[in-house]
């Protein structure tokens, strides 16, 4: 009923909030995904929802408030050494066309914890539906099987 | 008055009725949150069901706005603080406050029938009548509409509004007619969970439940309903921020709930205004988070108060870092 | 302390039948002891957590691995069916936890057929059940309330007297191929049953599945999970003498005398304490392989072999269903056909009839095959969209789920182990060594695939089923009942034979599963002795 939301015990009850910046700095890959991917659904409506989701991940794992951080400066250092579609393309796509020096880690931290966690979200918020389907697992939609209104996912037809 | 006019002024009460149904779900809250449910538990749950049944309100409501072609508000600016005054000129005023003897007087009189209110949303059935006759009055876009999918657990559904017939309707159920069965304020003891908010109320009032047999305009003669007003967790009435010392567990504790309640009324006003999908994470995340939290600070006294009392969120919009619209 | 009525093990039967129980008598004393922990459901963090990593969230509720050279592991598997690498893996099959097996499972609900309380009369194998579909009729409608089950009223085979609580969902669009093939063949089929709670006149404070597609850990609680219920009847009901402990391990039961049972002796896991509780009656729901275990344990003079086993059947004629996924694949997929939801809505049993139960009746599923073309997992692994759209239009994995009905070997047991596993239970050791016939029957199965799958223009993959495991979560039979004692473990009320006060509830009890998942009949037992209980005061 009234059960205390799950929380790591050292995250305190109010998750200290990111820096501005790296904030906008994980919402800016997190957009770079619909650029990378040609995706043609708007990301805006999923702003909120993406604050909430860097807020539970800090709850329930206080090293994501490194992660993050940690992209940030990655995705600094990348972007000030080339440009930023060079550090999509890296993170995403795993090339390193600069020859860049990096911790080779640091990367896959940044892969497992930050780029694919956001690219799972994005997916599921939406951007599915570029590629034919209409539900999507962890897409929340009017899905309750009313009558007047059925789920949303697509159906058989001419199944009696 | 020109028609544009007549169409705002129609958009200005539908907005006003927004802000009256989210104005009484903190009271009602902080009221079934006090409660403590073993002596309780019939009470809280018949002030818990009125209190989802007002987000189910505010919904139709938005629903009605929507489809008129209006843009509904909720923000810092139209925030409810406490005691509010829930209609100018009314006698009525809300505190967040614990379960007493007095609040669920309170409640009665602002539910009570054949008042300003049933007259106010009398008067938006009037609007949208008159308006429907004159001008193509249902210009909204039909995706911005909630459905039943996002509702569930008490006596009533949203409609997706779409024309006046669907308009009405949906305003006859916020004014606790029923499914518009007319004038009279639904009396239906058979199912409690029809029943309009009034009675309901008159039931914990009385400590008894209503029977079918029972005549409105008295007090119940049913089933009694054990009522402790003592068994309640002694909080602090209209509590403000400042009233926490920095720092302090209450302060961190009411900080946490006001960035969850905001983060939350984000999220409502999103899906209010073009997707409804988001009405997921405010309930699931937004409100569900939140309650433990409350409760937590009605169980933690106010160091040095000197009436023992304990703390209470206190419902204020707090952005914990700026995001941008 | 004593109480009314001791429950051990806290999944779906504990759930119903307290429910049944104190509806009847709200002061009543109830004690549910639970080995495992509780986990917190509906928890929007961790269902993101889950929603972003595919990161399983129960692994706490899980036995070990059967050992292997370098890790030690737990329980052991001895018999043929060690050889079976997916055979009763009780590691993921089964969850040791407040809300038992519910905790994890699919909700696929369905009921037995009638000629499934007669296997023996009809063919020689097990035993009958002592009573009857007509019997149990009741209950089913009852349970499938409970569970919250979605489903097709219309279908009557088997009979139904009242409808489903709710109306089933609509066949998606990766049914249509298969529904198309099987009509072309002339094999039926219908909406599967499912325990995914919808939307109907009588209002609930749990919310209606909204197909997330993660039921896994359903976010809205709309998949049936007996935690959810059981905390429904310890925080929305005034029954004061309600108490569940958690992390309790009943180590035996103990006898005043050989017909009554007084209590049970049992260990605190967190302190080592142990203690006992004496009880009026004592029922017993710790699972198929827990169950007997603790049977055999309870071992006095007058119960040599342990509790209920003078007739040497505690813990024998182990069955579970085999499980094939048989796959295969369509050449190209113009529609971009993908698995929308992640739960089936299509079913055919029309090999689950008296025709084929001498050799095994068997149902197919169209399950969901989410991993075949997840767009997330394409482009966590750099696929561009160009490359996504080619893999999603072209071929396409397709697969048929299978479960088939086998019969109860004495030999094939569950025993104790002497060590105690993390959980600080006794280990198990399953014995099982499948029977050649169950084996021929899985392969003549894929026949009848293979002529669906070309059908549906694709091809039938080699070396088919594909998977083949021996479900531990369709583990049944181990206290099977029986009319006469020397045959089973427990009578037609589920009364453990030779003794007044002690019962046992779960798919121990079936002498046969047929075809079919079991939890919409062990919560119509469960609800079933309830009644009985409460009838005998």
């Amino acid at each position: 009923m009234y059960e205390t939301k799950a929380r790591h015990p050292l995250s305190p009850p109010t998750p200290d909030p990111l820096p501005q910046t790296v904030y906008e700095s994980m919402w800016s890959m997190f957009l770079a995904i619909g650029e990378m991917w040609l995706l043609k659904d708007d990301p805006q409506p999923y702003r909120l929802r993406f604050r909430t989701f860097l807020e539970n991940r800090i709850a329930l794992h206080p090293l994501y408030a490194g992660y993050y951080l940690s992209t940030a400066l990655l995705i600094d250092d990348l972007t000030a050494q080339a440009d930023a579609d060079a550090a999509w393309q890296l993170i995403f796509f795993n090339r390193n066309p600069l020859n860049l020096e990096f911790n080779p880690s640091l990367l896959e931290a940044v892969q497992t914890h930050v780029a694919d966690e956001f690219i799972a979200r994005r997916v599921a918020l939406g951007s599915f539906a570029d590629f034919g389907a209409e539900a999507y697992q962890g897409y929340m939609a009017a899905g309750a099987n009313l009558r007047n209104e059925p789920p949303h996912y697509r159906k058989a037809e001419g199944l009696k | 008055m020109a028609k544009k006019d007549k169409r705002s002024a129609l958009h200005a009460a539908l907005q006003t009725a927004i802000e009256l149904e989210w104005s009484t779900i903190p009271p009602y809250m902080v009221t079934v949150l006090s409660m403590k449910l073993t002596a309780n538990r019939q009470a809280a749950n018949l002030i818990r069901g009125v209190m989802m049944e007002e987000m189910m309100h505010l919904a139709l409501v938005a629903n009605v706005l929507n489809a008129v072609g209006g843009t509904v508000h909720i923000g810092a600016d139209n925030l409810p603080s406490y005691p509010r005054k829930l209609f100018k000129g009314r006698s009525v005023e809300m505190d967040l406050a614990p379960f007493s003897k007095k609040n669920i007087e309170t409640f009665m009189k602002f539910e009570q029938p054949k008042t300003t209110i049933t007259e106010f949303y009398a008067g938006i059935i009037e609007m949208l009548e008159e308006l429907n006759k004159s001008m193509t009055l249902f210009t909204g876009d039909p995706t911005y509409q909630l459905y039943d999918d996002y509702y569930w657990g008490g006596g009533s559904q949203i409609i997706p509004v779409t024309d006046l017939d669907s308009a009405k309707k949906a305003i006859e159920i916020v004014a606790g007619n029923g499914e518009g069965a007319g004038a009279n304020p639904s009396f239906t003891p058979d199912t409690p969970l029809r029943m309009a908010h009034y009675y309901r109320f008159a039931e914990i009032h009385y400590g008894r439940r209503y029977k079918p047999t029972d005549n409105p305009s008295k007090p119940p003669t049913g089933e009694e309903i054990p009522i402790d007003y003592k068994a309640v967790h002694p909080i602090k009435v209209n509590p403000k921020a400042s009233g926490y010392k920095a720092g302090s567990k209450l302060a961190k504790l009411n900080d946490a709930f006001n960035s969850r309640y905001t983060m939350m009324l984000r999220q409502l006003l999103q899906a209010l205004t073009g997707e409804p999908k988001v009405l997921y994470t405010a309930i699931m995340n937004g409100m569900h988070g939140s309650t433990s939290t409350a409760l937590e600070m009605m169980e933690t006294p106010i160091p040095g108060d000197r009436e023992g009392r304990t703390g209470c969120p206190t419902f204020d919009w707090l952005d914990k870092a700026v995001i941008g619209k | 302390m004593k109480v009314d009525t001791l429950i051990i093990g806290s999944g779906v039967v504990a759930t119903a039948l307290t429910k049944r129980l104190l509806e009847h008598k709200p002061n009543m004393t109830i004690l549910i002891l639970e080995a495992g922990q509780r986990y917190k459901t509906k928890d929007f963090g961790i269902w993101e957590n889950f929603q972003v990593t595919g990161d399983y969230p129960y692994p706490q509720m899980f036995d070990l691995p059967y050992p292997e050279r370098d890790k030690p592991g737990e329980n052991r598997l001895v018999g043929e069916g060690a050889q079976i690498p997916t055979a009763f893996t009780l590691n993921g099959g089964r969850a040791l936890a407040y809300g038992g097996s519910t905790n994890i499972w699919g909700g696929w609900t369905f009921r037995r057929k009638p000629e499934d309380f007669y296997l023996k009369t009809l063919t020689g194998h097990a035993l009958d059940w002592p009573f009857d579909y007509d019997t149990l009729e009741p209950y089913y409608c009852q349970a499938e309330d409970y569970l919250a089950v979605s489903g097709d009223s219309k279908v009557q085979d088997p009979p139904r007297s009242k409808p489903y609580p709710f109306h089933e969902f609509p066949y998606s669009y990766v049914d249509q191929p298969v529904g198309k093939a099987m009509a072309k063949l002339g094999i039926s089929y219908d909406h599967l049953p499912i325990a995914r709670r919808g939307v109907s006149a009588i209002p609930s404070k749990h919310a209606p599945c909204q197909v997330t597609g993660t039921c896994d850990y359903c976010p809205f609680g709309a998949r049936f999970v007996a935690a959810d219920y059981m905390d429904d009847l310890r925080k929305w009901h005034d029954y004061p003498n309600l108490e569940i402990r958690l992390g309790v391990v009943v180590m035996s039961i103990r006898m005043a005398t050989k017909r009554r049972a007084a209590g049970v002796v049992c260990r605190d896991t967190a302190t080592g304490d142990q203690y006992t509780i004496d009880a009026d009656r004592v029922i017993v729901a710790a699972g198929t392989f827990e169950s007997p275990k603790l049977l055999l344990r309870s071992r006095s003079r007058e119960w040599p072999n342990g509790v209920g086993n003078d007739s040497d059947n505690v813990g024998r004629y182990l069955i579970t269903h085999p499980y094939m996924i048989y796959a295969g694949s369509l050449p190209e997929n113009p529609d971009k056909m993908q698995w929308e939801l992640n739960f089936p809505t299509l079913v055919s049993r029309y090999f689950d009839t008296p025709k084929e139960q001498a050799k095994g009746k068997f149902v197919l599923v169209n399950a969901p095959n989410i991993e075949a073309q997840s767009i997330a997992q394409m482009m966590q692994a750099g696929y561009s969209n160009a490359k996504i759209n080619r893999v999603i239009t072209g071929a396409v994995p397709i697969s048929l789920h299978g479960m088939v009905e086998i019969f109860g070997q004495y030999e094939n047991r569950v025993t104790n182990l002497d060590k105690t596993n993390h959980f600080g239970m006794p280990e198990s050791v399953i014995h099982f060594t499948p029977d050649r016939a169950a084996l021929e029957r899985i392969q003549e199965i894929g026949k009848v695939v293979k002529r669906i799958f070309e059908q549906m223009g694709g091809t039938y993959a080699d070396g088919n089923p594909s998977v083949n495991s021996w479900r531990c979560d369709h583990a049944a039979s181990t206290c099977r009942m029986s009319k006469d004692p020397k045959d089973g473990v427990v009578d037609g009320d589920l009364r453990v034979h030779g003794t007044d006060n002690l019962y046992l509830c779960g798919n121990a009890v079936y002498p046969n599963l047929g075809s079919i998942n079991p939890t919409d009949t062990v919560t119509a037992l469960a609800f079933r002795l309830g009644d009985h209980l409460n009838a005998a005061g």
